[in-house]
């Protein structure tokens, strides 16, 4: 009888370390980057055609309308589709059945190995998937090393910033190899209450559209939003009006009084150190990108009309060991007065990117580790993929990539990262200010 | 409870002599007599404009004006704009019924009519399809009528009945989504057992029917439509003779999908989206029942309608998937308060046109619409693949008096409020239930 109790006892004992072990999957689990992840999706074939035939009319359908165009009677064409998906960590398989999934991706939307979107609440709202809402499949389709992007946002959060965690996955369409992804952590409601402690305030997703440098453009809210900057939430109370005053500080404040205005609608702390990380990773198309402004989430926080910039898509990043600190900066109206005004903000900017140097460090340093780290641990699904694309000088066209490229854009980021820090260093000591 | 009593309070008032029911021929049979003529060419303004060639045909000019304000609460609203604010949009005026049309007969073999709305024209909102009746009907037998061309696919009894002689300003939400609606085709009918007012309806139809398409264009290829309605029990003598006239009736259809997102969705009438098109292949099938009954100046008239689509081969990894069960029923009734109406719905002391002020009528409509699935695997989600469901339904209130001028014009003021019940697909955050208001003046001739 004691035996049939102990049994019992340690029967008990297992199934609970089996079912810890089960459901013991956490978001930083999902988002470690010591392995790489195996993704697997499962949607209808048919379905997966018309997603491809939608690609890329969904993308301007929804430009039409946030423009507020007028709709077409035509039928709107779908745009999301059900899928299963499935996580494999450890032995488990941890599975939503019915996600939804939509194309992702601007520059880099293609039909040949698509980015996706993964709505987990798409059908049920109070589903989530380890407590995300949403993730990200990107397709790196735009760099040969896929490397850009995730190493660009875990020096980021080195930095002291928020930026969304990333991870190397492999993914499999209906069991077939679809290449290697990186899964992205979504800007959205819960990335904010994670971070911020809240996340009812207003959040934008910056939709680019046209050259912006933060001009103002007239009191008329519809100038601003629903583009360029796009509403995430609260979309029946929306509230622009503290983003056109913000734009007008930038623009028409006092010399005298620029840092203390501004400072009402802009977090600058966290501003200006966003704008050193970006400027030290050589970002071409961020904040102060080539492109004017672009790659950014604008939340403002409950209560206040003080916003902060999140980072976004930094694809981009690592464009030039010798890509100057002050790059853009009297193009941008924000940076531009700053220089001319507000020597505390750029003493901070100078501050900041001397730690972002530092973070960094030179040959052997955080960066260089971090970059061999994903190399090692990515290079044989790297060389699996059999759709990878690249598109090294944004040209605006993909094409194949070989692993030649890939080795070669690796070898060239494990020299910025040993080159960079020097390079930012000797800019800043220099005393260089633009004019 | 409180259902069952509102519609015992609008049943309340005292019964009187029977009337004849729901009946579209009333309104040619209601017509003042044209005076004969020994011309062979004749043109007569008595009723409608109307050309009468010696006995060989005529020909009479249709006209029919729908002048609406209306206001949503909330605001009606273009769903692909969600990134904007609701809009606060005023009560609107719309033209929604500008129909100009010609009807008559060929010797005794033929009946024909065609009819198309001009709404598009006069600057009113779009029209997918401004034909509406357009066909030819061919008197063989008087126990076999042969009708070709655009009509209405014989199944409902409120979708069947012209819209200027409806109880209120609107159809039932259930009829709106569920029935098919005018479509290409040909239909055998006739009238039989002339004592039970007997009429049988059978027809093949080109699509589905104007009802279930999306954007105009159609769902299902094939159709095929049945309806048997009548008085059976006339027949039955021992009955009180307030039960006999008792019009009942049954109609199903049947037709197959084309593959795709073509599910029947649900929508308000103000537009918002409350179940979304699902995933389909296979037979479309509907089976409804419906029941009139006038006495006096009361009447009471419901329906029921079931209807189900297959989803063979419909699931994520190509699995069958439980039907589609749509489902809907409504009872209204009305009460003739003031002045009277003869069975054609047309005052018998009329407003200018006579020496009285018409005749007003008070309706109520209750009209519930289910969709859900048979049960399948996992739980209930809203993909447009589940296999199992989340089921949604609206219950939709109608409300308001109807005042009869004359025979050509009808002044409506109808309140709809309507309520959803799955509180994640609501249209429009924090609302489940939306208003209509509408105050319509209709010409009709």
């Amino acid at each position: 009888m004691r035996n049939l109790t102990i049994a019992s006892v340690l029967a008990s004992l297992a199934v609970l370390t089996f079912c810890s072990q089960a459901f013991a999957q956490t978001q930083d689990d999902l988002f470690n980057g010591d392995i790489l992840h195996e993704i697997r999706l499962y949607t209808a074939p048919e379905d997966y055609e018309t997603f491809k035939e939608t690609n890329f009319t969904c993308q301007a359908q929804e430009l039409e309308a946030l423009a507020g165009e007028v709709i077409s009677p035509l039928p709107r064409v779908i745009c999301w589709f059900p899928v299963e998906f499935h996580w494999k960590f450890n032995g488990a398989d941890v599975t939503l059945p019915q996600a939804g999934i939509e194309s992702h991706g601007k520059g880099s939307r293609n039909n040949y190995k698509p980015s996706f979107k993964i709505d987990f609440s798409r059908y049920e709202s109070r589903n989530t998937f380890l407590g995300l809402r949403y993730l990200v499949l990107r397709a790196n389709p735009q760099e040969p090393s896929t490397m850009h992007e995730r190493v660009a946002m875990e020096f980021f959060r080195k930095m002291g910033l928020r930026a969304p965690r990333e991870a190397h996955a492999r993914v499999f369409l209906n069991d077939q190899y679809a290449g290697l992804y990186t899964i992205v952590e979504e800007i959205d409601p819960i990335f904010l209450q994670r971070n911020f402690g809240e996340g009812d305030g207003r959040l934008y997703a910056y939709e680019w559209v046209d050259y912006w440098i933060f001009d103002y453009r007239g009191p008329d809210s519809l100038k601003y939003s629903p583009l360029p900057l796009k509403p995430e939430n609260n979309l029946i109370n929306l509230d622009p009006q503290p983003i056109v005053e913000m734009v007008r500080t930038i623009n028409e404040a006092p010399d005298a009084q620029f840092s203390s205005a501004l400072s009402q609608y802009i977090d600058l702390q966290s501003f200006f150190k966003e704008l050193a990380a970006e400027s030290f990773i050589a970002e071409q198309d961020g904040i102060i990108g080539d492109y004017t402004v672009n790659n950014f989430f604008l939340y403002r926080f409950v209560g206040t009309l003080r916003s902060i910039f999140l980072p976004w898509d930094k694809s981009n990043a690592f464009w030039a060991i010798d890509r100057p600190i002050f790059h853009n900066f009297s193009w941008n109206l924000l940076t531009r007065r700053a220089l001319a005004a507000a020597p505390d903000l750029i003493a901070l900017y100078r501050d900041y990117l001397r730690q972002a140097a530092d973070i960094a460090g030179g040959p052997g340093g955080w960066l260089e580790q971090e970059i061999t780290k994903e190399y090692q641990q990515i290079r044989q699904a790297y060389y699996d993929d059999p759709l990878k694309l690249c598109d090294h000088h944004a040209t605006g066209y993909l094409r194949p990539c070989t692993n030649q490229e890939f080795e070669d854009e690796v070898a060239y980021l494990i020299q910025f990262a040993r080159q960079r820090a020097a390079f930012v260093r000797a800019q800043l000591d220099s005393g260089l200010i633009p004019q | 409870m409180r259902t069952l009593l509102l519609i015992g309070l609008l049943l309340l008032p005292e019964m009187l002599p029977a009337q004849n029911p729901s009946d579209e021929t009333a309104l040619e049979e209601d017509d003042e007599p044209v005076a004969s003529s020994p011309e062979t060419l004749q043109l007569s303004f008595k009723n409608r404009p109307s050309l009468r060639i010696g006995d060989f045909a005529n020909i009479d000019f249709k006209t029919k004006w729908h002048f609406d304000l209306r206001g949503f609460d909330p605001p009606k609203w273009d769903a692909p704009a969600r990134v904007t604010a609701l809009p606060s949009t005023p009560p609107t005026f719309y033209v929604t019924r500008a129909r100009l049309g010609l009807k008559g007969k060929v010797t005794k073999y033929f009946d024909y009519e065609f009819e198309r709305d001009m709404r598009q024209t006069v600057g009113s909102d779009h029209e997918w399809h401004p034909w509406k009746d357009n066909y030819v009907d061919f008197n063989a037998h008087r126990w076999l009528q042969v009708r070709a061309g655009k009509f209405k696919v014989p199944f409902g009894m409120e979708a069947n009945l012209s819209e200027d002689r409806l109880d209120f300003a609107f159809k039932s939400r259930m009829s709106d989504i569920l029935s098919p609606s005018r479509e290409r085709g040909v239909m055998l009918h006739a009238q039989f057992l002339r004592s039970s007012r007997m009429q049988y309806q059978a027809g093949v139809f080109r699509y589905d029917g104007e009802g279930s398409n999306i954007h105009g264009v159609p769902t299902a290829g094939r159709t095929y439509a049945a309806r048997l309605t009548g008085e059976p029990l006339r027949t039955l003598r021992r009955l009180p003779r307030n039960i006999r006239h008792i019009y009942l009736g049954v109609a199903v259809t049947r037709g197959r999908m084309f593959d795709g997102l073509n599910g029947t969705n649900g929508s308000t009438f103000s537009g918002f989206t409350y179940f979304d098109h699902f995933y389909v292949r296979g037979n479309r099938q509907r089976l409804g029942t419906e029941l009139s009954w006038v006495e006096g100046p009361v009447s009471v008239k419901g329906e029921y309608i079931h209807m189900s689509e297959e989803r063979i081969g419909q699931g994520i990894r190509g699995e069958n998937l439980p039907d589609i069960l749509s489902r809907g029923w409504y009872l209204l009734g009305s009460w003739n308060v003031l002045g009277k109406l003869k069975s054609s719905g047309r005052p018998k002391t009329p407003l200018l046109t006579g020496h009285g002020f018409g005749s007003i009528e008070v309706s109520g409509r209750l009209d519930v619409l289910t969709f859900y699935s048979a049960p399948g695997p996992g739980l209930p989600s809203r993909s447009p693949r589940a296999p199992t469901i989340l089921p949604n339904s609206e219950r939709t209130w109608t409300f308001g008096p109807t005042w009869y001028l004359n025979r050509f014009v009808k002044i409506q003021a109808n309140a709809q409020r309507e309520r959803l019940t799955d509180i994640e697909r609501k249209a429009v955050i924090g609302r489940d239930v939306f208003w209509t208001g509408i105050i319509r003046l209709q010409l009709a001739m």
